[in-house]
C-alpha cells in the first residue's frame, strides 16, 4: 500500500489539538510508516502539496485562514476538522457577540499588556466580521470533536481514514 | 381509574388513562430521550425531544404532553424521529453560545450528553451568535443566558417546588428570557435562595458560584445524609472531594419534600465561620493553644471543688440542638449519672418548659401535624413565628399551598417578614398577646358555632359570651374586628394548620394551649387523628431532644450565681445567642465551650474551648419536627486536633471517678433504635382525652 500523504493546519484554535496529535507518542512511529505529513505547522511550506487527509485544527477567524483552509480543501481528498474551535467555533467565537471595533480596541488598545497604542493595519490578516467553524466555509468529510480530541481519539479516527477500516465505535466528546 | 391498552414500538402495554406516553415510556424501561422533563415537575413539552409518531397522526407529538388512549399506536425510534431530533439539538446548539469547554456543566450536561447520544459532532444550522447577558448579582448562584435552552424547569421549580415563583419567561419565541421577578438581577430578586433551580438547570445556564471551578470533576459518588440546619431534618446528598464539600441536593424527603432552603444547601458548604483548629484556654483576655488534657485537669478540679461536690446543680450545661440524639443523651447522662445535676438545656432559644407544659409531654408525643398536612392544608395561621428565617422548607409548603391552592394564610406576628406580603390576615401584635388574641379568636369560633359548644364547661362559655369587642381589642392590643375575621376564615377552611413558632411558647405554656384548645375544640384533625397543629422545633434535634427526659432548666430563668461551671456543647451551632444570655454566661466562674467553629459569642464567654467534630464528621439519629426519625450519615473523616463530645467526657468521667468504674455513654433507648431510618415515632392518641380549660379560665378571669 502506498503511504498516504497528510497535511495538518492550525487555524484560529489553541494548538492545543496539534500538542494532542503529538501526544500519540509512539504510535508517531507507526505512524510514520503508514503515512508522510507534507504539511503541518512545524512543515514550512507555502503551498499545500496534493495530499489524501487534511487535518484542521481551529476556526475561521480572518482572510488568512479562509485562504489557507480553501487551498487545503483544494489540495487534499478528505477534509478533516479536528477538534471544537474547527468543528463548533468554540472559545474564539465567544468574541461573536461584540462589535468588531470593540473586539479589536480591546485587544489592541485597552488591553493592559499593550504598548501599540493603535490597531495595526498591516502586516497582519484582516479579521472576519465572525468566528466560524471551517464547515460554514468549506464542504467537510469528516469531524473528531474535543477540546482538544484525545491522542487515543485523534489515532483511531486518522488510522480508521489511512488503512480505510472503519474504527470501533468513536466516542464523542465535546470537552 | 380506567386501563387502556395501547402498542408501543410493535409491545403491546396497559396503562392507566392520566398517563403520559412518556410516562408508560419509562415505566416500561423505553428509554425516550428528554431535555425538559423532570421528574416531579409538570412536563410543558418545550425542548421537543421526546417526539414520537402516533399511527394515524399528522405530525410527531411531544410524549411527555401526550395522553395515552385506548388503540394507540406509537414509535418512539424511527429514522424520520432520530433525524428530527438530531435537528433540534443542532438548533439547540446554534441559538445561544454553548461552548462546552467553557461551560461549569460541561461532563454533567444533559444538552452535551444528549448530543453525544445522538452522534452530533458538528452543527448544520448557522448560528446565531446573540449577546446574552450573564447574571452575577446573586451571592450563591450565577445565571448566564448564553447557555439556556429554555427547557423553563427552573421556572417550573421555583413556582411548583418552592411556591416561590420567582424566575418567569419574558417574550416570545427565540427572544424569551429567563427573568427574575420583573426582569430584574436575580440578587435583587424576591429570590430565596434555595437554589433549586440550579439542581434542576440540564445545562450551565444557572451553576453554583463556589463549586464551579471543579468544573464536572465532581466526584460522581454522593453521600447520602440529613440537613442539620433546622427542625425539618431535609434528606440531602452531598459530593465531597479532598475533604470539602462541593455540591449538596435535596434527596427528596421527608415526607416527599423536594427542596432544600439557603441554610442547608448554602450554609453547610459556605462556612461562615473557620474552624476551631486546636484547644485553647483564655490567659488574660487572649487565647492560647493548650492540650485537651489540660483542660481535662482544669475542668476535674473545678468539679471537685468542695462547694460544687456538695451542690453539684452548680455544674450546668447547654446544648445545641443541632447535635446527634446519642450525643445529646450522652451528654444529659453524665449530668444526671456522674455530675449529678440536672441542669441542662437544649439552647435553642425555645422554652423547653413551657413547651413540654403545653403538650403535656409527660403523657407522651402528642399527635401533631407533619409536613403531608401542610400540602393538603386550606389555611395557615402561622403565630410567632418566622418561617422564612427558622424553616426556610416550611415556608414553601405555605407558599405553595397559598400560590397554588389558593389557601389563605393568617398571620400573628409582632414583626413584619417577607411572608407577611402574602398574607390575607396579619395581625401585627404586641408581645406576650398571642394567649389573648388565640383565646379570642377562640370565643369568636364558639360564637359562629364552628367549636364544640359542649366541651366548654357551662360557666366559662358564659363567662365567654360576656366578652364584648371593645375589651377584647383592649386585652390583646389588636382590633377585634380583625380577630373575629381571623376566626370565620378558620371556621370556613377544612384543613386549617396552625404553625406555631418561637414566639408563642417563649414566654409561657398559654399560648401553646390557647393554640391547641383551638384545634381541638373545632375538632381539625386528620382522619389518623393527629391534630392540624405544627409546633416548630428550631434546631435538628430540638424535637429529639424531648425524647431523652425533661431539661432542668431554661435559659430565660438561668441565674449565672447559681453556676460555677458551665459547658456550652454547641456542635457547629450556626444560631446567634441572644446577649442576655451570652452576658449570663460571662458571669459563671468557669466556662468550657466545646465547639467545631469559632463563633463570636461562645467563644468570648468560654474561658477553654474545646475543638469538637463538625456536622459533616458526625454519624447520628435526629428527629424531626413531625417526630420522624432519621440518621445523619457521616460526609467525611474527622479532621485532625478533634475530639468527639462524648469521649470528652468519658474522659472527664474516668478523670473524676480515679479508680472506680469508668463512666460510658449509655446507648440510646430501645425505643428509638427499634425504629427505622425516616419513620415516625409513636404518639398517643388523644382523639378522647378531654381539652384543657384552665389555662382559659385563668385568661378570661384576668
Amino acid at each position: 500500500m502506498a503511504k498516504k500523504r497528510i497535511a495538518t493546519v492550525w487555524l484560529c484554535g489553541c494548538s492545543g489539538c496539534h500538542m494532542s496529535f503529538l501526544d500519540l507518542d509512539e504510535k508517531l512511529i507507526d505512524l510514520a510508516n503508514l503515512a508522510d505529513v507534507v504539511a503541518s505547522p512545524i512543515v514550512d511550506v507555502k503551498e499545500f502539496p496534493k495530499c489524501d487527509i487534511g487535518l484542521v485544527e481551529g476556526g475561521v477567524a480572518n482572510e488568512e485562514n479562509l485562504h489557507v483552509l480553501k487551498s487545503l480543501r483544494a489540495a487534499c481528498d478528505v477534509l478533516v476538522s479536528l477538534g471544537d474551535c474547527a468543528g463548533f467555533g468554540c472559545v474564539p467565537m465567544m468574541r461573536n457577540q461584540f462589535p468588531m471595533e470593540e473586539v479589536l480596541d480591546r485587544a489592541y488598545i485597552e488591553v493592559e499588556s499593550t504598548a501599540l497604542g493603535s490597531v495595526p493595519t498591516e502586516e497582519i490578516p484582516k479579521l472576519l466580521p465572525k468566528v466560524v467553524p471551517i464547515h460554514e466555509c468549506v464542504k467537510v468529510d469528516a469531524w473528531i470533536p474535543g477540546c482538544p480530541p484525545s491522542a487515543e481519539r485523534i489515532w483511531s479516527a486518522v488510522a480508521a481514514l489511512i488503512t480505510g477500516e472503519p474504527s470501533e465505535s468513536l466516542q464523542l466528546e465535546y470537552d | 381509574m380506567a386501563t387502556v391498552q395501547l402498542t408501543i414500538n410493535g409491545q403491546t402495554l396497559e396503562a392507566e388513562s392520566d398517563q403520559t406516553v412518556l410516562q408508560v415510556c419509562k415505566q416500561h424501561g423505553i428509554d425516550v430521550p428528554t431535555l425538559c422533563h423532570y421528574e416531579g415537575l409538570k412536563d410543558v413539552g418545550a425542548c421537543r425531544l421526546c417526539i414520537v409518531e402516533l399511527e394515524g397522526g399528522r405530525r410527531p407529538v411531544s410524549s411527555c404532553t401526550t395522553p395515552v388512549s385506548e388503540g394507540m399506536v406509537v414509535k418512539t425510534h424511527t429514522p424520520r424521529l432520530e433525524s428530527l431530533r438530531q435537528q433540534t439539538l443542532e438548533l439547540l446548539f446554534g441559538e445561544r453560545n454553548h461552548i462546552c469547554p467553557f461551560c461549569a456543566a460541561s461532563g454533567n450536561c444533559e444538552l452535551q450528553s444528549q448530543g453525544y447520544r445522538h452522534g452530533m459532532d458538528h452543527v448544520r444550522f448557522d448560528y446565531l451568535f446573540p449577546k446574552q447577558p450573564v447574571d452575577n448579582s446573586h451571592s450563591f448562584i450565577t445565571m448566564d443566558h448564553n447557555r439556556c435552552i429554555l427547557c423553563t424547569r427552573c421556572v417550573r421549580a421555583c413556582d411548583q417546588w418552592v411556591g416561590a415563583h420567582t424566575l418567569d419567561v419574558d417574550d416570545r419565541g427565540s427572544r424569551s428570557m429567563i427573568i427574575a421577578d420583573q426582569n430584574v438581577p436575580l440578587g435583587e430578586s424576591s429570590c430565596v435562595s434555595c437554589g433549586t433551580c440550579v439542581s434542576v438547570c440540564p445545562t450551565g445556564a444557572l451553576f453554583e458560584k463556589r463549586s464551579a471551578h471543579w468544573q464536572g470533576r465532581l466526584p460522581k459518588e454522593y453521600s447520602e445524609t440529613i440537613c442539620a440546619g433546622c427542625g425539618v431534618g431535609c434528606r440531602m446528598h452531598a459530593s465531597v472531594r479532598y475533604r470539602q464539600i462541593g455540591e449538596v441536593r435535596s434527596s427528596g424527603g421527608p415526607s416527599g419534600n423536594r427542596i432544600l432552603c439557603e441554610k442547608g444547601r448554602f450554609w453547610s458548604v459556605n462556612p461562615r465561620f473557620p474552624r476551631v483548629k486546636s484547644p485553647m484556654v483564655k490567659v488574660a483576655g487572649k487565647f492560647e493553644p493548650r492540650t485537651v488534657d489540660d483542660i481535662l485537669a482544669e475542668c476535674s478540679r473545678r468539679l471537685a471543688n468542695p462547694r460544687v461536690k456538695q451542690d453539684p446543680s452548680r455544674i450546668v450545661t447547654m446544648l445545641s440542638g443541632h447535635l446527634p440524639l446519642e450525643t445529646i443523651q450522652a451528654v444529659k447522662s453524665f449530668m444526671t449519672d456522674v455530675v449529678g445535676s440536672d441542669r441542662w438545656v437544649i439552647a435553642d432559644r425555645s422554652n423547653a418548659q413551657s413547651t413540654r407544659e403545653a403538650l403535656e409531654l409527660d403523657r407522651g408525643l402528642p399527635p401533631l401535624a407533619g409536613l403531608a398536612e401542610l400540602d393538603e392544608a386550606d389555611l395557615f395561621l402561622t403565630v410567632g413565628a418566622n418561617l422564612e428565617r427558622n424553616a426556610g422548607v416550611v415556608a414553601s409548603y405555605v407558599r405553595r399551598g397559598v400560590l397554588h391552592r389558593r389557601a389563605k394564610l393568617l398571620k400573628i406576628n409582632p414583626n413584619h417578614t417577607w411572608l407577611t406580603d402574602w398574607t390575607d390576615i396579619h395581625l401585627q401584635s404586641e408581645r406576650r398577646r398571642d394567649p389573648m388574641i388565640l383565646s379570642a379568636m377562640l370565643k369568636y369560633l364558639l360564637d359562629l358555632g364552628a367549636a364544640d359548644a359542649d366541651a366548654v364547661p357551662d360557666d366559662l362559655a358564659k363567662k365567654l359570651k360576656r366578652l364584648d369587642d371593645d375589651g377584647i381589642s383592649m386585652a390583646c392590643g389588636v382590633d377585634a374586628e380583625a380577630i373575629k375575621q381571623m376566626a370565620h376564615a378558620y371556621a370556613n377552611a377544612k384543613a386549617p394548620v396552625i404553625i406555631c413558632g418561637r414566639g408563642v411558647s417563649k414566654h409561657g405554656p398559654a399560648g401553646l394551649v390557647a393554640a391547641l384548645n383551638i384545634v381541638r375544640a373545632t375538632k381539625r384533625m386528620t382522619p389518623d387523628g393527629r391534630w392540624r397543629l405544627m409546633e416548630l422545633a428550631l434546631q435538628a434535634n430540638s424535637y429529639g431532644a424531648r425524647l431523652l427526659g425533661c431539661p432542668g432548666m431554661n435559659m430565660n430563668d438561668f441565674d449565672p450565681h447559681t453556676a460555677d461551671v458551665a459547658f456550652l456543647v454547641l456542635g457547629d451551632s450556626k444560631r446567634e445567642w441572644p446577649t442576655e444570655w451570652l452576658q449570663k454566661l460571662r458571669r459563671v466562674t468557669y466556662v468550657v465551650a466545646l465547639v467545631a467553629r469559632e463563633r463570636e459569642e461562645p467563644m468570648a464567654a468560654a474561658h477553654a474551648v474545646v475543638p469538637t467534630v463538625s456536622w459533616s464528621e458526625r454519624e447520628g439519629t435526629y428527629v424531626n419536627l413531625e417526630g420522624r426519625l432519621q440518621i445523619g450519615h457521616r460526609l467525611m473523616d474527622a479532621s485532625a486536633n478533634v475530639v468527639d463530645e462524648v469521649s470528652f467526657f468519658e474522659r472527664l468521667a474516668a478523670d473524676l471517678s480515679g479508680n472506680g468504674s469508668p463512666w460510658t455513654a449509655p446507648p440510646l433507648p430501645s425505643s428509638l433504635t427499634s425504629i427505622g431510618d425516616g419513620e415516625l415515632l409513636p404518639c398517643r392518641d388523644d382523639r378522647d382525652t378531654p381539652v384543657d380549660w384552665s389555662h382559659l379560665r385563668a385568661l378570661v378571669e384576668a
